[in-house]
């Protein structure tokens, strides 16, 4: 069995093949994740997780799978994967350097103040919108100078992590050197 | 002593209150927002009322409505906890007018030390030692705040008058972004407090917090009960928090103490509050505020005392005479606090929101979990992010950093990103195993905040959960019930009898 799983901040997915090694039901898997690959012994125990062995080391597992996302703990770890298929994700991230760039939410919370209008040019660190989100206030800034092409979100509105709050044109942009 | 307590809060701190309540045979009522309407909180207390409405504003800072529900339940009491209506002078007065006891300092002194103007003015007359700054007109001039900042020296303090857990705080490195700082701040306090005087302080970059537990009733008496170490904080916030101070040298901890107890005496103290302090290298050591509550860290001191200060605070606001003595009280052993947050450290700390869809405590000798959630709770925008406390107990400090490694290592919840392994590192970092410990540690040390990539086993275990559809427990009872052989029945209906 195949799965494409990826972590938060890393682009590319990765592939896990997960086999049994031998024919009975009880018999160990094959992990496979790219050139590594290992036998263990995987059982679950309840519904929230259970035991992995590996060379004699038996460990206790949780995990939780919702939607196409799978949480797990391990060794006092935790790691989120997508579950994804690799051929959608490409298309999904878009092409880049549209020239349109999008303002988004870095965390859930409250939009306090927007400080530009629209069709209004900015310098770079210019503050652009002041969020608030659990006692904690944020104002994002310009990444560069630009012009705001349209603002999405309103004063008081609370919106959601990843939210696109408004869309920024850079211009003139500077050539582009490696960061 | 009271019958009946109403709780002024939600989460960890209401549970809390709610379980010494019970021990005291005191009858236990806890208020709920939309959103909390199933929350742990809800369900431990004896009684719970609803407070209509989401956010704090709407609900848990609705004074008049507190003090009706206390009224028509029949509670003679109410405990604030942390946060919320804890420092609000107009509250503790309000609950004064309508005959309830409210579970704190009387309301001038929680109105004098909610003014860092007139706490630092206060503390000064009263010979405790302050930070050296500036304290302006609210309409002075930009040209002034900015002569003041340079004669102080850089980096300073801005900070609001009416601040609390680092909200309107900003470190200002040098003068150009005075301005910039001293606006956000303006516009954070005026915000969050209805308050936007600012005012300027020394920052002191390598100096530990410190803080004195004290204790006074309403006779008069006031004691400490010893201090706490509270160096360890992201933006101005604390996550880890220790008693005793390490290190602290006798010489220096007597003075503090004594300080203290001089700035709790001075306003006329009663009840349980916290005086802090920042401490330089070279020892000499500056009055930062009084807490006029119960501090979220209070546990580290229950652990090494073997008090129980919600017992204290609801005994003395019952008129009880002072329980203890501070200096009487032998230490005993070590104990550190760590806040688990939803929260994620590579993301600079920014809040993370969702569903807990699993979590599993841990537990063992010296082991305390101090929570406000469980499996199937929701963390909402609404509220802080702080999920639990988490605190271990050692005869000495290196034992209990061992007990808390390991505890953090047994701390699992899944479905918000938390600050866990965050602590892990942290505990196991040399600097924080030495001591060596000042309010920019976090700045200073580079904690694994970027985990590595993930193994092998967490990979498979991943596709193993994400493919595998979980069989029926094993044990289940109705798997029992009809599978597992019944010899009578076999005997009898198969055999005739046996064979």
């Amino acid at each position: 069995m195949k799965v494409h799983l990826r972590t938060p901040g890393v682009e590319e997915a990765i592939a896990v093949t997960l086999v049994r090694s031998g024919a009975g039901a009880d018999a160990p898997h094959l992990v496979t994740v790219g050139a590594e690959s290992g036998e263990l012994e995987l059982e679950w125990i309840d519904a929230d997780g259970g035991v992995v062995r590996h060379r004699g080391c038996v460990r206790p597992f949780r995990a939780v799978v919702e939607d196409d996302a799978v949480m797990i703990w391990l060794d006092g770890r935790t790691r989120r994967f997508e579950r994804c298929d690799p051929t959608a994700r490409r298309a999904a991230a878009g092409g880049g350097g549209g020239g349109v760039g999008h303002l988004l939410a870095p965390m859930p919370g409250k939009i306090l103040e927007i400080a530009v209008q629209p069709g209004e040019s900015f310098e770079a660190h210019t503050p652009i919108i002041i969020m608030e989100s659990m006692k904690m206030e944020m104002t994002l800034s310009a990444p560069s100078a630009g012009r705001v092409a349209r603002v999405r979100c309103v004063a008081g509105e609370l919106v959601e992590m990843g939210a696109c709050l408004a869309e920024l044109e850079p211009v003139t942009p500077a050539t582009e050197s490696a960061p | 002593m009271f019958a009946k307590v109403l709780i002024a809060n939600r989460g960890e701190i209401a549970v809390r209150i709610i379980r010494t309540l019970r021990e005291m045979g005191v009858a236990s009522v806890a208020v709920y927002s939309d959103p909390d309407r199933t929350a742990l909180h809800v369900q431990v207390a004896d009684e719970a009322y609803p407070l209509p409405g989401t956010t704090a504003a709407e609900t848990y800072l609705q004074a008049a409505t507190l003090i009706e529900i206390a009224r028509s339940c029949g509670a003679d009491a109410i405990h604030p906890g942390y946060g919320f209506l804890s420092e609000n002078a107009d509250f503790a007065r309000a609950c004064v007018a309508a005959g309830i006891t409210f579970v704190g300092p009387p309301p001038d002194a929680i109105a004098a030390m909610g003014d860092k103007i007139i706490a630092k003015r206060l503390m000064e007359e009263a010979g405790v030692p302050v930070v050296p700054g500036w304290v302006g007109a609210a309409d002075a001039k930009a040209a002034t705040v900015a002569t003041e900042a340079s004669k102080i020296g850089y980096p300073v303090l801005v900070k609001a008058a009416a601040g609390g857990g680092g909200k309107g705080m900003r470190v200002v490195e040098d003068a150009s972004a005075l301005a910039e700082a001293c606006a956000a701040a303006r516009r954070e306090a005026g915000a969050a407090f209805g308050d936007d005087r600012i005012f300027l302080e020394k920052y002191l970059p390598h100096a530990r917090h410190v803080e004195f537990q004290v204790l006074a009733d309403t006779h008069g008496a006031v004691t400490h009960l010893a201090e706490r170490e509270c160096s360890i904080q992201r933006r101005h916030q604390k996550i880890v928090e220790e008693a005793p101070a390490p290190g602290l040298a006798p010489a220096v901890r007597a003075r503090m103490a004594e300080a203290a107890v001089r700035a709790a005496a001075a306003i006329g103290y009663a009840n349980a509050g916290t005086v802090e302090f920042m401490l330089a290298d070279d020892g000499a050591f500056y009055f930062l505020e009084v807490n006029t509550r119960l501090q979220v860290e209070h546990p580290v001191t229950e652990l090494i005392l073997g008090r129980d200060l919600v017992r204290d605070q609801i005994e003395i606001a019952a008129g009880a005479a002072l329980p203890v003595r501070g200096d009487e009280t032998p230490i005993r052993g070590h104990a550190i606090e760590c806040r688990v947050y939803a929260e994620d450290p590579a993301r600079n700390f920014l809040p993370s929101t969702g569903r807990i869809h699993y979590m599993e405590t841990p537990d063992g000798p010296g082991v305390r979990v101090d929570s406000g959630v469980a499996t199937g709770s929701e963390v909402s925008v609404h509220y802080d992010p702080m999920l639990a406390k988490l605190i271990a107990w050692a005869p000495d400090r290196g034992q209990a950093i061992t007990r808390m490694r390991a505890a953090l290592a047994r701390f699992v919840v899944l479905g918000v990103i938390t600050n866990i392994e965050f602590l892990q590192d942290l505990l196991g970092h040399p600097a924080f195993v030495a001591g060596d410990l000042h309010t920019r540690f976090l700045e200073e040390h580079s904690i694994g905040v970027t985990p590595g990539p993930p193994t092998l086993a967490e990979h498979a275990v991943a596709a193993f959960a994400a493919t595998n559809r979980r069989r029926p427990p094993a044990g289940a009872i109705g798997a029992a019930e009809t599978t597992a052989p019944d010899p009578w029945s076999s005997a009898g209906r198969w055999r005739g009898g046996l064979s």
